[in-house]
């Protein structure tokens, strides 16, 4: 539980990207309560019932916009809002602290941030692998109705969530949701493996953190 | 001989000369011109093995010094340094000098010897076959020609995929091509039943294989065929005490006895042309341009010979006896190069003899030419190859021991890194596919069902590891670890091969970061 993911949650100093920018803004937002309570009210909707959220969030973004791309920015501003109190305290520790900024491919995605929670023993890894077996073949409607409370176990839990990444995960989740759950998957694996077994050795595969993989859902869990 | 089809003027080798042109020529020409020729093109590697060894058995009777001295002479052999000075004077002299070229073609071998259909002494044919080969009627039974061709169906089982040709209506092959089967079937025949040969009253059906059959074999490989040639004269040492006259077939006044014992085997021309198994006979057509059958029979079960081919790797297999490299239509030339390149590679295997004392101002324009002909010991034939690496002679052990055992250092460690690619992409479509095998602490792969992503690996990583391979040959990565390249090379291999499709698949990735872990353990210190 002591180790902090490698990417924090708090945007680079430099923050070039757009999504960078856009959490920063949304971070700043929520010091005002009456703008935290508003766009908390999106949580897990459809960025068209939102209704309370325009008014924060229309002129930050552009006028012509994907739909793919205006639920996924309408859905992380929710989340971000939504975070735990701890998580709050937590973050503003953790922007004091950080001074490098990582990059972009190092920067821990949600499946990343699920095996972190895994090795702090917040999540048994059979449902983290449930977890990212079923969201790895939904479409991005479903699974903004699934994050919410996903990620408000994970940071009740101390889990440090990358919004920005998450943001763009998001966006492109419906147009190339394949090479991004891959992505969610290879980092949790990877992650999982650099911190709990070394299976090093050919012909000795013991793996603690799969003792509990025979429960995986089928195939056709969703 | 108007009418038979004489190898020494007959057009019937295929070579390309130094002005880049390709022609077919005689032994003669062959000769007189081998300074002009880069190459040979014989479109049959079994035949143009067969071929190196013959020319190589003529040549150590042809090529001789300014002062005379001819290369396979007796006394000079006995001291191999003042036999090495022989053949660095010949090498020193550029050519073949006609005069002897002729004299040994014309005058040294008795005429007609060298005529494909001699009725007498047909060039490395019996014409006994044709009164022995045949049936309880006394009616000659003849193999037929599709026997002859390699690659065409035979029998009446023989599949007809790749050229209709069927025993009931035989189609002539040119005489040209007629050699090189006949010479590749008696160097790589089968073994096992054939024509049945009536000598005395028992009429025995089957054979042995011939001396090379499934052997890959090494040839040095030089700028210009003359030197080639004599590069490949063995260097003398067994069979030199022999009593007997060294004798080539075309060369011996009587015919082999085929229920006699073995004959002794002499340096050099017995070595390379003496341990022929099979007899055959050629028979005409009637206008003599080709052949339309022919008798392929045994021509001795008498025990085989000890010695070792001198252009093949031995290998020592596990019960410590030596046994000749097979050849591999399925891997690549340069996977044997430290076998090649090192004077006895460990206790595994043994350098072909024909590689070891090579002239050392010559080593860096020497490549090595591979002729294979993968088969099974029996009839089955399935692929044949010729293959030439760059100028790697230079990297001899004891030309340069550091190359070299760099070079083994970097085959060693691609041999090794495919191994271990080919389990981990087992060991993925295991855990990918059988949910069970997830949990236990030690997964149990079944040989028999590797899936499909180990064979789609190894595809892919072994042209890869080759062009890592030779980018290490460069001398100034001789310190360099071998290793990274490698695996990175296999990484990317199992990754295409379990493609981009499935892995979105929870149970893929899994398997897949587990397979990518065992490969990159190669990568840390042993423990």
């Amino acid at each position: 539980m002591t180790t902090p993911p490698p990417a924090a949650a708090s945007p680079p100093l430099a923050a070039q990207r757009p999504s960078d920018a856009f959490v920063a803004y949304v971070l700043d937002l929520c010091a005002n309560k009456q703008a935290q309570s508003a766009l908390r009210s999106g949580l897990g909707r459809p960025a068209e019932r939102c209704n309370r959220l325009h008014r924060y969030l229309v002129r930050r973004l552009p006028e012509r916009m994907h739909p793919d791309a205006r639920r996924a920015h309408y859905a992380v501003a929710a989340l971000i809002a939504a975070r735990p109190r701890s998580a709050r305290a937590l973050d503003a520790e953790r922007a004091e602290a950080e001074g490098a900024v990582s990059h972009w491919y190092a920067r821990a995605n949600l499946g990343a941030s699920l095996a972190h929670a895994v090795n702090a023993q917040i999540i048994k890894p059979g449902s983290a692998e449930g977890d990212l077996h079923l969201y790895s073949r939904q479409s991005s409607e479903a699974l903004n109705v699934r994050l919410p409370a996903m990620t408000r176990h994970l940071l009740s839990g101390g889990i440090a969530v990358d919004w920005a990444v998450l943001l763009e995960d998001l966006t492109w989740w419906d147009r190339d949701r394949d090479r991004v759950a891959t992505r969610w998957l290879e980092s949790y694996f990877r992650t999982l493996h650099a911190e709990t077994a070394d299976d090093a050795a050919v012909g000795s595969h013991t793996d603690a953190s799969s003792t509990d993989l025979a429960e995986l859902p089928e195939e056709n869990f969703a | 001989m108007a009418d038979g089809f004489d190898l020494r003027d007959e057009p019937w080798i295929a070579v390309r000369w130094a002005d880049g042109g390709s022609a077919w020529c005689g032994l003669r020409e062959l000769f007189q011109r081998a300074h002009e020729i880069v190459d040979l093109e014989l479109p049959v590697p079994p035949a143009a093995s067969g071929l190196l060894r013959i020319l190589a058995a003529m040549t150590a009777r042809i090529a001789r010094d300014d002062e005379g001295v001819r290369l396979d002479d007796g006394d000079v052999a006995e001291e191999i340094v003042s036999w090495l000075g022989v053949r660095d004077r010949v090498l020193a002299g550029g050519r073949f000098d006609p005069g002897a070229v002729d004299a040994y073609l014309d005058e040294e071998v008795p005429a007609g010897r060298f005529d494909l259909f001699d009725p007498q002494r047909p060039f490395l044919q019996d014409p006994r076959l044709a009164a022995e080969c045949v049936d309880a009627k006394g009616l000659p039974n003849p193999s037929g020609v599709n026997k002859l061709v390699f690659g065409r169906p035979t029998g009446v089982n023989g599949a007809v995929l790749f050229g209709h040709f069927t025993d009931g209506e035989p189609v002539a092959v040119p005489a040209a091509e007629a050699v090189w089967h006949l010479i590749a079937q008696l160097y790589y025949g089968p073994s096992g039943q054939c024509t049945p040969r009536r000598i005395t009253t028992v009429k025995p059906g089957n054979g042995d294989a011939g001396p090379l059959r499934k052997a890959v074999s090494y040839h040095v490989w030089a700028p210009d065929l003359f030197t080639t040639l004599v590069l490949s004269v063995p260097l003398p040492g067994e069979g030199l005490e022999a009593e007997a006259r060294d004798e080539c077939p075309w060369e011996a006044g009587e015919l082999p006895d085929p229920l006699g014992p073995p004959q002794e085997l002499t340096w050099p021309g017995r070595r390379l042309t003496g341990h022929f198994r099979h007899a055959v006979l050629l028979k005409p057509s009637a206008d003599r341009s080709g052949v339309c059958d022919a008798y392929i029979t045994w021509s001795t079960h008498g025990p085989r010979h000890a010695d070792r081919d001198p252009y093949t790797v031995l290998d020592r297999d596990k019960d410590g006896q030596l046994r000749v490299r097979e050849a591999d239509g399925a891997r690549a030339l340069w996977r044997d190069l430290d076998a090649l390149l090192l004077m006895d590679s460990g206790d595994r295997s043994l350098r072909p003899a024909a590689l070891g004392d090579l002239p050392s101002h010559l080593r860096s324009r020497l490549s090595v030419r591979a002729y294979g002909f993968h088969q099974d010991g029996q009839q089955k034939d399935t692929t044949w190859f010729e293959a030439t690496t760059p100028p790697v002679l230079q990297w001899q052990e004891e030309a340069d021991p550091r190359m070299a055992r760099h070079l083994a250092r970097c085959h060693r460690a691609a041999e090794d890194v495919g191994e271990r690619l080919d389990y981990a992409a087992r060991l993925a479509w295991k855990l990918a596919t059988d949910t069970s095998a997830v949990s236990e602490t030690k997964v149990k792969l079944d040989r028999k069902k590797p899936g499909p992503w180990a064979m789609a690996a190894r595809g892919r990583y072994w042209p890869a590891a080759e062009r890592e391979f030779w980018k290490m040959t460069d001398a100034e990565r001789c310190d360099s670890p071998p290793l990274p390249p490698l695996v990175n090379a296999a990484l990317t291999a199992l990754d295409e091969a379990i493609g981009t499709a499935g892995r979105a698949d929870i149970r893929v990735a899994r398997a897949r970061t587990r397979a990518r872990s065992t490969l990159r353990a190669l990568l840390r210190p042993a423990a």
